[in-house]
């Protein structure tokens, strides 16, 4: 399930030394918050992951295959009828053999949720068993 | 088996579509195993592949599941956790759809409500992810 488009847009990308902001718009509404949770929308955390993949593969305009995540940590829970739109600042660092991410979001002045990872290029490595 | 998939939501609080445990295998203070269905209708599903933010929430929910039945706190309306942090994450395989996987959770360390986990994904004996996750409020 692709979530850009059905559960967030994004409104503005803008390139910056070493990497891009983003801003996004949280949806409402979505499939997803029937099950996470019923009466009570938390925008999970995996699903954070998920839209810093895509925002990557967007503006690198190719194909990322996730390898390792040193940490991440998630410092507030998003309730998208309170926190509608979040600030992505992204910093890439690229050899020629991986691609090193460092991103953090932000809702106004508050960290939500910051991340150190790393991605292939999606040909490479994991292989589908 | 010591919860079944049709009576894991007594235990954690995702409903459908964001249910991504079945069943409950075994339970110990010491280790913790689950397995689970991936239908080709999870959201996780993305060109025919379980991705990793899927195996990432089975983890957790998994985590959640065999915590709250060693907890013994089965409500009808099992606490929301809530994932604090991922360290120590490898990817190392995906599986397709209409695959089951097994999952096995070591807890690391408790601290009131806090939990340090490590979770392993397996696919057919093969590892396919490992981290170790912060969960809280279970």
């Amino acid at each position: 399930m692709k979530l850009h488009g059905e559960f967030y847009t994004l409104r503005e990308v803008t390139e910056k030394e070493n990497g891009f902001s983003a801003e996004i718009d949280l949806q409402k509404k979505h499939l997803i918050y029937e099950g996470h949770f019923p009466n009570q929308p938390v925008t999970p955390g995996v699903i954070q992951l998920k839209i810093v993949h895509e925002l990557l593969e967007h503006f690198l305009k190719r194909k990322l295959q996730l390898v390792s995540m040193s940490h991440c940590k998630f410092l507030k829970a998003i309730n998208p009828n309170l926190i509608s739109s979040i600030s992505l600042s992204v910093n890439l660092l690229e050899s020629e053999s991986e691609l090193k991410v460092n991103a953090q979001s932000k809702y106004g002045n508050e960290i939500l949720f910051k991340m150190s990872a790393v991605y292939h290029q999606k040909k490479t490595l994991p292989l589908e068993l | 088996m010591v919860i079944d998939k049709n009576q894991i939501q007594n235990y954690i609080p995702h409903r459908a579509p964001f249910v991504m445990v079945d069943n409950v295998l075994s339970c110990s203070s010491e280790k913790i195993e689950t397995n689970f269905f991936i239908s080709q209708d999870n959201v996780f599903v993305d060109n025919n592949q379980f991705q990793e933010f899927g195996m990432l929430e089975n983890i957790a929910q998994s985590a959640a599941a065999g915590i709250s039945l060693l907890n013994k706190n089965l409500k009808e309306t099992p606490s929301e956790g809530f994932l604090g942090a991922i360290t120590k994450l490898n990817l190392f395989a995906y599986c397709s759809a209409n695959e089951t996987i097994t999952t096995t959770i070591y807890p690391l360390q408790q601290l009131g409500n806090l939990y340090l986990i490590k979770g392993e994904v397996f696919y057919n004996n093969n590892k396919l992810l490992e981290c170790e996750l912060k969960l809280a409020g279970i």
